[in-house]
């Protein structure tokens, strides 16, 4: 069953680059506007791979350097405000009103106090990918049923015992849509970042190649940058899935979403 | 949303103007304490305005900007992209998501472009979009429906796909026609999906626009802010982020207000 549906998942995104190589070689669609998936390929080549994926380690790193620390601030900050009403209280208003806010309008600003570069593009990720941490922890933390946590305490359970061992991994699953939400920032905010200004990494890749009009080049690195999102957030729902295999509603969850 | 702490009525207190204000003092001092905390530091030059202007200057510049008109053109720019590329995206997302929930056939096809779509960080695109629409208003209302479609799409989906099929054998059995059917259970079922898929598109709409106007120019907010980086001015700097942080909130707000009006039947508020 597993592997009938990822072989006929498999079917579209192979028919649409099939499809792509037929309508640029039958010639509807200007090459110059869009390359075919062969030259792209043949680009790749030229460019060299190995300086490609030099620049995709750039991006890597500070995706996801920026990323965890968001975590790490994000889950605990998001367990204390759900715990503690004045806390709450205090952070509420502050987290509500840069919610909205697109976050790479904090670049130029980031930029103008840490310079060019991995910090104050590792600060963006991090600025953007907090907030989802913080509200899925926070949710997460106070949905727990209260029953667990007097359970917790009658069997003599601290309090750091009850948070580590009841609180995050009852709350966990919504910590994972967090985090995987937190991901996709993450790659978007380190693009723009390269893109503004930087002298590394895929965003600036692409960019450049687009500048200088070498559009077969600038498609090769944008496909590697895309194949590099997928993969990790494949391996995200992975790596999702197996910690929360012991959760009974799990499955339940999965199907829905 | 966060602040699940409301500060419940005092006794006594009631519905009167004191209460109200005490419970809107309780619930925003955070915000005042940083204004304040923000002016305080800058008055005293522990940090160069060059790197932090202090907020009165940043307010001065604001009237200043205002008064002279320089603010309209950006705003109008930026606010008239995000508007067509979110209306055009919810358009597209909701038939993606209504076909894809209805037909095995197009979830086959549709599915697999998600999974690929869905994570892509959108702004890598930008470059390509400049080639194919050119740098004004036509890429940078691409990059927003290419960013939204796939929320609306999924949260339709999902919502179609959850209606339970008790309720469409009822409507059947009752003589409902597929597209009675269609109108009168499935379109009404999928509403409170869209509104939340909208809610979720909403600021991504700002966020493609501004972030597109940032990297590839082409007038609007973004261009606006970079431009005063470059010149480094930090407190025309501050008055775009400042607008751009009113503007997201205000949209949210409209959305609310909206959502409230046309859904207010639904239980998943």
């Amino acid at each position: 069953m597993r592997a009938h549906t990822s072989v006929r998942s498999l079917y579209s995104p192979v028919a649409l680059v099939v499809l792509w190589e037929l309508i640029v070689r039958i010639g509807l669609v200007d090459a110059a506007f869009l390359p075919s998936p062969t030259q792209i390929t043949r680009a790749f080549v030229e460019i060299g791979p190995l300086m490609v994926l030099e620049q995709l380690g750039a991006s890597l790193f500070r995706v996801f350097a920026g990323l965890f620390a968001a975590a790490l601030v994000g889950i605990a900050l998001g367990t204390w405000m759900a715990r503690n009403a004045h806390v709450d209280r205090f952070f509420a208003p502050i987290l509500g009103s840069i919610y909205s806010v697109p976050k790479s309008a904090f670049i130029p600003l980031l930029i103008l106090w840490l310079g060019v570069g991995n910090s104050s593009t590792i600060v963006a990720v991090f600025l953007a990918c907090l907030l989802p941490v913080v509200v899925y922890s926070f949710h997460g933390v106070q949905e727990v049923p209260r029953v667990l946590q007097w359970g917790a305490a009658t069997l003599g359970g601290t309090r750091g015992g009850i948070i580590w061992r009841v609180y995050l991994p009852a709350a966990s699953a919504q910590i994972f849509t967090g985090l995987r939400i937190a991901l996709g920032f993450a790659f978007f905010l380190s693009t723009s970042a390269e893109m503004i200004a930087s002298t590394s990494g895929l965003g600036k890749l692409i960019f450049a190649y687009g500048q200088g009009g070498n559009y077969d080049a600038m498609f090769a690195a944008l496909a590697v940058l895309v194949a590099a999102a997928f993969a990790a957030d494949q391996a995200f729902v992975r790596i999702r899935d197996r910690q929360l295999r012991w959760m009974p509603t799990q499955r339940a969850n999965q199907a829905a979403a | 949303m966060i602040g699940v702490h409301e500060q419940p009525p005092v006794p006594g207190w009631g519905a009167s103007a004191i209460g109200t204000l005490r419970r809107f003092v309780l619930s925003y001092y955070s915000l005042g304490l940083l204004f304040v905390g923000w002016e305080v530091v800058t008055q005293l030059e522990i940090i160069r305005p060059a790197f932090l202007p202090s907020l009165s200057s940043v307010l001065r510049q604001f009237f200043l900007l205002a008064e002279d008109g320089s603010l309209v053109q950006p705003i109008s720019t930026s606010l008239y992209r995000s508007a067509t590329g979110l209306g055009i995206a919810v358009a597209i997302g909701a038939t993606l998501g209504l076909a894809a929930a209805r037909s095995e056939l197009a979830r086959v096809i549709w599915e697999p472009l998600v999974s690929i779509g869905f994570p892509l960080p959108k702004v890598a695109v930008i470059p390509i979009l400049i080639l194919w629409f050119g740098i004004y208003d036509n890429s940078k209302i691409a990059l927003v429906v290419f960013t939204c479609v796939f929320p609306v799409a999924m949260s339709v989906e999902a919502a179609v796909a959850g209606l339970p099929t008790v309720i469409q054998w009822s409507a059947r059995s009752l003589g409902a026609s597929r597209s009675t059917l269609l109108r009168t259970v499935v379109l009404p079922a999928a509403l409170p999906g869209l509104m939340a898929g909208i809610r979720v598109a909403l600021p991504l709409a700002l966020l493609a626009t501004f972030t597109a106007e940032m990297v590839g120019g082409g007038g609007g907010f973004g261009a606006s802010l970079m431009y005063a980086q470059r010149l480094f001015d930090a407190p025309t700097v501050f008055v775009y982020l400042l607008l751009m942080l009113l503007f997201g909130l205000l949209a949210d707000r409209a959305f609310l207000f909206v959502r409230r009006r046309l859904v207010g039947w639904s239980d998943q508020l």
